[in-house]
């Protein structure tokens, strides 16, 4: 399957260059405001949808191996219509949802495949997210400053380690406890 | 798993495997699943983490964002640019204004590409609005023409349009909404006409004549003529470049 030349802003989210969120709304806010609107929605929905929208697809920008194939607009249109659906769902606005759900969309195949993709990636982050909350302050630290690009030695003194190896030692500990802790949750 | 495969994993995420354990790795991969599968794991928690260390920027930059996307109608005069493009009719036809006193406005709405749709045409071809402000004209055919093709009755709005057109024959936003009702009406080599005119013109809506030339052709299914046309859009920018690029990817 051949990358979408809007992959271009997966990339920008991966390495934290969000200029490239400038373009995004530009383009997009405005159809999806237009479309919460219709759907018995405020501006503000819009925006709330669309804000985690952008995050779905910053969590899932950082799986090096996901190559987007379809049209970034398309994709965030769907991830913002699911999300504006279960939250109306939520609010026990069935006959809205109804209302909604008239309205087919017929979404490409390439769409919904990583539509599917970018909410699994959501639900999972979610449950690291729980689990990683459990994990001890120093392990959470830890992790932390290493995924900020910060050196060993450089975590051992911030953190009082005696030196890089001990900042490596603890750092699979705490991976391991995270890894049962969210493995456990699944379960 | 020993300590020392957790070493290698980090290793390898960090992109800082040597290369000469590259396919010793890739080999192992291959091999061991339970490896294979705690860099998947590895990976996922990276995952994580990379967003949790981006995350106050992003949502710092979404918050300046959105005070300038999202706007409620009740404190905004100035939307979006990109929510409407006036094109003040007869602009090249200053006779019009003398004689008729009339306003008439294209509205180009915001280009929707997720409607419903049985094809692709109808998937792409949400047409403008055509907004008409009479001042003090009674009974305009204007306003009918207006109304029809807001309506989407196309064939009554060709009607009105044609007859107009012998008035105006050179106004660049008639030709586009008698081309549209036209394509509507499956007058589509008239329709061509109007479409080629305008983009072969030097108006404001040279742009939208090529796009539209390019869907008539998608409607009657002659991908290969709207290929080049939707080509030469996508390589520009212009309203349509993104549109033409999608169009393009599911031709």
């Amino acid at each position: 399957m051949e990358q979408h030349p809007d992959h271009k802003h997966i990339l920008a989210l991966r390495q934290g260059d969000f200029s490239t969120l400038d373009h995004i709304y530009r383009e997009h806010a405005p159809t999806i405001t237009q479309w919460v609107v219709r759907n018995s929605g405020s501006v503000s929905d819009a925006q709330d949808v669309f804000q985690e929208g952008i995050i779905a697809l910053h969590q899932k920008a950082q799986d090096p191996t996901f190559l987007l194939t379809c049209p970034l607009g398309a994709l965030l249109f769907q991830i913002c219509r699911n999300k504006w659906f279960s939250q109306l769902r939520k609010k026990n606005r069935e006959t809205e949802v109804r209302n909604a759900e008239a309205e087919r969309y017929e979404s490409e195949g390439i769409v919904q495949n990583t539509l599917e993709q970018i909410e699994e990636e959501e639900i999972r982050q979610r449950k690291l997210d729980q689990a990683f909350g459990q994990l001890s302050e120093l392990c959470q630290q830890l992790l932390q400053l290493l995924a900020s690009g910060m050196a060993s030695a450089e975590v051992a003194e911030q953190l009082g380690m005696n030196n890089a190896n001990t900042v490596y030692r603890r750092k699979n500990a705490c991976a391991e406890r995270w890894r049962n802790l969210f493995n456990a949750q699944t379960a | 798993m020993e300590a020392s495969d957790y070493l290698l994993i980090d290793q390898y995420l960090q992109g800082e495997l040597p290369e000469e354990a590259q396919p010793a790795f890739e080999q192992r991969l291959q091999d061991d699943r339970a490896f294979a599968e705690a860099l998947r794991e590895r990976q996922q928690m990276q995952n994580y983490l990379k967003h949790q260390v981006q995350k106050p920027a992003l949502e710092k930059r979404m918050a300046d964002l959105g005070a300038r996307y999202f706007q409620d109608e009740a404190n905004t005069d100035s939307a979006d640019p990109k929510e409407g493009i006036v094109v003040p009719l007869w602009r090249r036809k200053p006779i019009w204004l003398v004689a008729a006193a009339a306003a008439i406005a294209l509205i180009l709405l915001v280009w929707n590409p997720f409607q419903t749709s049985a094809n692709l045409y109808e998937q792409y071809a949400l047409h403008p609005t055509l907004a008409l402000q009479e001042r003090s004209v009674d009974g305009s055919s204007l306003e009918t023409a207006e109304q029809a093709f807001n309506q989407g009755q196309y064939e009554a709005a060709y009607t009105q349009l044609s007859a107009l057109e012998e008035q105006l024959p050179e106004n660049p936003q008639l030709k586009l909404s008698l081309g549209i009702a036209a394509l509507e009406t499956d007058r589509v080599q008239e329709g061509r006409a109007q479409f080629e005119a305008l983009a072969e013109g030097d108006t404001a809506l040279q742009e939208y004549g090529r796009w539209y030339l390019a869907l008539s052709y998608v409607k009657t299914g002659d991908n290969e003529a709207a290929r080049p046309l939707l080509q030469a859009l996508a390589e520009q920018p212009s309203a349509f470049q993104q549109q033409a690029q999608d169009l393009l990817q599911q031709l």
